[in-house]
């Protein structure tokens, strides 16, 4: 492994979205990523756009905005961190993103594109299971948290 | 259809193959995987205003909604219920036990005279050992009806989907 890979590989596995996946596939699925580097302040896509991409933070952190951001009324939808992802919906298919996202940090991110997820599925069928599984996991406890916060629990209960 | 096929098609009414074949959850899933959800399915008929799951209760079954429809509530029967969801026929809930153990995070109350199917997780554990590449097809479906209700969610909400 190069020391490229090797620091990829240490990226993934630190997100839930690759839990339980052996060392070897997850090595393989790592390598697929593309690095992209953004500079503070930086817009990594804007709302509306169409996304087919998850992206895993290697280094920095990301806010993501609803509304104009010029707007000092804006609403701040969240921020993540290293080895958060974002835009797992889109492995289901292309999504049109629901937040702008903005570099709050010098930041890099390995991306997974639409169509290296697909080549890497119909290769890996087996650990292409796991990570479709990683993925529900992953938006049942978004919609658990979104549900729990509508009901009106303090953020800090909303966790799941 | 073989003969295996024939006789199973016999036993299991037709109703509950309707209903199983048209289940986005398992578009794409072959006869063959299906006829095991068949028979470990079993129906449950409930009255208006009964209680299907009740919110903080273990539950390891996945439920499919057959006829009727159901009110998705939190705080039910507190002061301060909300309301969270109607889903009428066809739709499913109670599919996080099949993810994983957890508490119901909801109550599920019948709005009418509901008929549902449930599905036990240890039923689809089955069918990801004998069949582990249908366990990638039942959950990206699965992701999918995910991604469609948080993407539904008042955007209040949905924007802190991240």
């Amino acid at each position: 492994m190069s020391e490229k890979e090797q620091k990829q590989f240490e990226v993934f596995k630190k997100a839930g979205l690759f839990a339980w996946m052996a060392s070897e596939q997850l090595q393989k699925l790592a390598a697929l990523s593309v690095e992209r580097r953004y500079e503070t302040g930086a817009v990594i896509h804007e709302a509306g756009s169409e996304g087919s991409e998850v992206a895993v933070v290697a280094e920095g952190a990301i806010r993501f905005v609803s509304g104009d951001s010029d707007d000092p009324n804006a609403q701040q939808a969240s921020s993540i961190e290293s080895g958060e992802t974002y835009g797992e919906m889109c492995l289901t298919g292309p999504e049109k993103r629901t937040a702008k996202a903005i570099a709050v940090l010098p930041t890099v991110l390995y991306v997974l594109e639409g169509e290296a997820i697909g080549r890497y599925a119909k290769e890996n069928p087996d650990p292409y299971g796991i990570l479709t599984t990683n993925l529900a996991r992953v938006l049942a406890r978004k919609l658990r948290r979104l549900n729990a916060l509508r009901s009106g629990y303090p953020e800090e209960e909303a966790i799941l | 259809m073989n003969t295996e096929s024939r006789l199973l098609h016999s036993i299991v009414s037709e109703r509950l193959v309707g209903v199983f074949k048209n289940f986005p959850l398992f578009a794409g899933v072959p006869e063959e995987v299906l006829m095991v959800f068949y028979v470990a399915s079993q129906e449950k008929i409930f009255r208006a205003g009964q209680i299907v799951v009740r919110e903080g209760d273990h539950g390891e079954d996945l439920y499919i909604i057959g006829g009727g429809s159901v009110e998705v509530w939190t705080g039910y029967g507190s002061e301060h219920p909300t309301k969270l969801a109607v889903l009428p026929k066809n739709a499913f809930f109670g599919e996080m036990c099949i993810i994983e153990p957890t508490p119901r995070s909801a109550t599920v109350v019948a709005a009418e005279t509901t008929f549902v199917y449930t599905l036990a997780s240890s039923a689809l554990n089955k069918v990801y050992q004998l069949w582990p590449r249908q366990q990638a097809v039942i959950m990206n479906n699965l992701s999918r009806e995910l991604s469609r209700r948080v993407i539904a969610l008042d955007p209040a909400y949905r924007d802190r989907a991240y």
